[in-house]
């Protein structure tokens, strides 16, 4: 599903984000990618969704090398790909059935099964009541919850998540995990980026520990966390 | 696609009602630009108009030497000759007896001096009317020219030698319309660029997460074409009305003026192909402007 090989990401001005990675992700796995602020875990989902060049190295999604994919065939490709953004980036202009709806317009979907779907989707992130809300009149939470709706409702292949839990309380934040658990038994590849270990914890999945661009560890609990 | 240009449509109805005055800044723009056009078009139309009729009112006499009459055999000739030219259109002959009754008709206060004179002292003359397509100055002289060496032509007279006259003033007045339409083109592509720009920025974050998600360059680019298409109508719409306030304020005022030095003459309004043509232009001018902005971030 997701080979990296030797990857390394050098910013312009010489930051070195990313070093010399290589994983394999398997089809339907589960995987955390953990590490302090600035490891290297937003660079390495940007890659995956390639809305970051590497400088060295391969990545192979869906059997695809993205080095090689054609600019005009990456808007194809991502529509494989769920991503919850950190930032959320929400069209501010439009509003919450708009925003989640614009991921199945791309594809052309009838209308009838466009609303179908928004609402249903919707209805799992607890929002179905605030459809006709712009995104200046929700909360952090809130909008963090329409960006996942976004990124799930057409049920991707790859679910990429940065810092879902970051705006949540633990009683929502548990909610989009078993969301995210959902979306992962139907078969789809998550990837999910966090800084909160008691939910890496408890879900005792793969983790991959990323620290100053490297793979520290790859685990399904990591032994420091264990301690 | 039905679909899509649905979502299109509404997003660009959104749109426009969330950004009214950036939207509205581009419709003035539009304008502007369509109304600079449409008055150059209107001021030629016009120009053409007046044209045509001083071409229409330019006759030549051809005046005969004394005792030519129709039958003779000089008069034969001079007629053969003036009809084998492509440029006539048609000929009358004037005996000196009609033009005699003509002059005394129009000029009752000459009658006693003709008495005076004893005899008829006006000449027979052949009045001719050329074709419309080749009543230029050029042509003009050359038939002249021409019929000087005829036998039999004592004089040839054109009405309005003061034409060559006009036709310069209006080559002038050509020339500095001319100027002044690339100054304000200038001036009107920086302020459309300068547009553009500030569009531009308002949309990169929104073109940027439509990329994210997975929608194609076309699917981007689909709502700000439609609201090219109606920056570009509002626009040519505004432009041409604003064009009709200012015809209708110069028939009202300056006809009257016209018409004393072209008699008959009437401004009339551009044709409605011209219109047409001008809504045509601005819908294009508001396509392209949505396509730029866009066109910058969707490189990427």
């Amino acid at each position: 599903m997701i080979q990296l090989f030797h990857v390394n990401k050098v910013y312009d001005g010489g930051l070195w984000a990313l070093r010399d990675i290589s994983l394999t992700v398997k089809k339907g796995e589960f995987v955390f990618l953990t590490g302090p602020s600035g490891a290297g875990k937003t660079t390495l989902l940007k890659l995956l969704y390639m809305a970051e060049t590497l400088s060295d190295g391969q990545v192979v999604i869906f059997g695809k090398n993205t080095s090689r994919l054609k600019k005009r065939s990456i808007p194809y490709f991502r529509r494989n790909i769920g991503v919850v953004f950190q930032d959320f980036k929400l069209l501010r202009d439009s509003n919450v059935f708009d925003n989640v709806a614009f991921a199945l317009r791309i594809l052309g979907r009838k209308h009838s099964e466009i609303n179908g779907r928004v609402m249903e989707v919707l209805r799992m992130v607890g929002l179905e009541k605030r459809y006709r809300d712009v995104p200046e009149n929700l909360s952090g939470g809130e909008q963090q919850r329409v960006c996942i709706a976004r990124a799930i409702v057409n049920s991707p292949a790859l679910l990429l998540a940065d810092e879902p839990s970051g705006n949540l309380d633990p009683e929502n934040a548990a909610r989009i995990i078993d969301i995210f658990n959902q979306v992962n038994a139907k078969g789809s590849t998550v990837i999910v980026a966090t800084h909160n270990v008691a939910m890496v914890r408890e879900l005792g999945k793969r983790t991959l520990h990323i620290d100053n661009g490297k793979i520290r560890e790859d685990s399904t609990v990591r032994e420091s966390d264990v301690q | 696609m039905f679909s899509s240009a649905g979502f299109f449509l509404s997003q660009s109805v959104r749109d426009f009602k969330n950004h009214p005055y950036l939207h509205l800044s581009v419709v003035v723009i539009i304008s502007l630009a369509c109304f600079i056009f449409g008055i150059v078009l209107l001021f030629a139309f016009n120009l053409n108009r007046v044209v045509d009729s001083i071409y229409a009112d330019i006759d030549v006499t051809v005046y005969l030497k004394p005792d030519i009459k129709p039958g003779d055999d000089v008069y034969k000739k001079i007629e053969l000759r003036l009809k084998e030219d492509s440029v006539i259109e048609s000929l009358k002959f004037v005996s000196s007896d009609e033009a005699l009754a003509k002059f005394r008709k129009e000029m009752p206060d000459y009658n006693k001096l003709i008495d005076f004179a004893g005899s008829n002292p006006l000449p027979s003359s052949i009045e001719i009317k050329l074709k419309k397509n080749t009543r230029d100055v050029k042509s003009m002289e050359r038939f002249v020219a021409g019929l000087s060496r005829i036998d039999g032509i004592e004089d040839v007279n054109i009405t309005g030698d003061w034409i060559n006259r006009f036709f310069g003033f209006l080559a002038f007045i050509k020339l500095v319309a001319g100027i002044i339409m690339v100054l304000i083109g200038v001036g009107v592509v920086f302020i459309i660029y300068n547009t553009v720009k500030i569009t531009i920025h308002s949309r990169s974050t929104q073109i940027e997460i439509m990329k994210l998600i997975g929608a194609t360059n076309w699917f981007i680019k689909g709502p700000f074409i439609f609201e090219g298409i109606w920056q570009g109508l509002g626009g040519s719409l505004l432009s041409v009305g604003i064009l009709y306030a200012v015809y209708s304020f110069l028939k009202n005022n300056l006809e009257g003026a016209f018409s004393f030095i072209f008699s008959g003459m009437r401004f009339e309004f551009l044709d409605p192909f011209t219109i047409v043509s001008i809504l045509g232009g601005g819908i294009l001018l508001g396509i392209c402007g949505g396509g730029i902005s866009t066109a910058k971030f969707l490189r990427k």
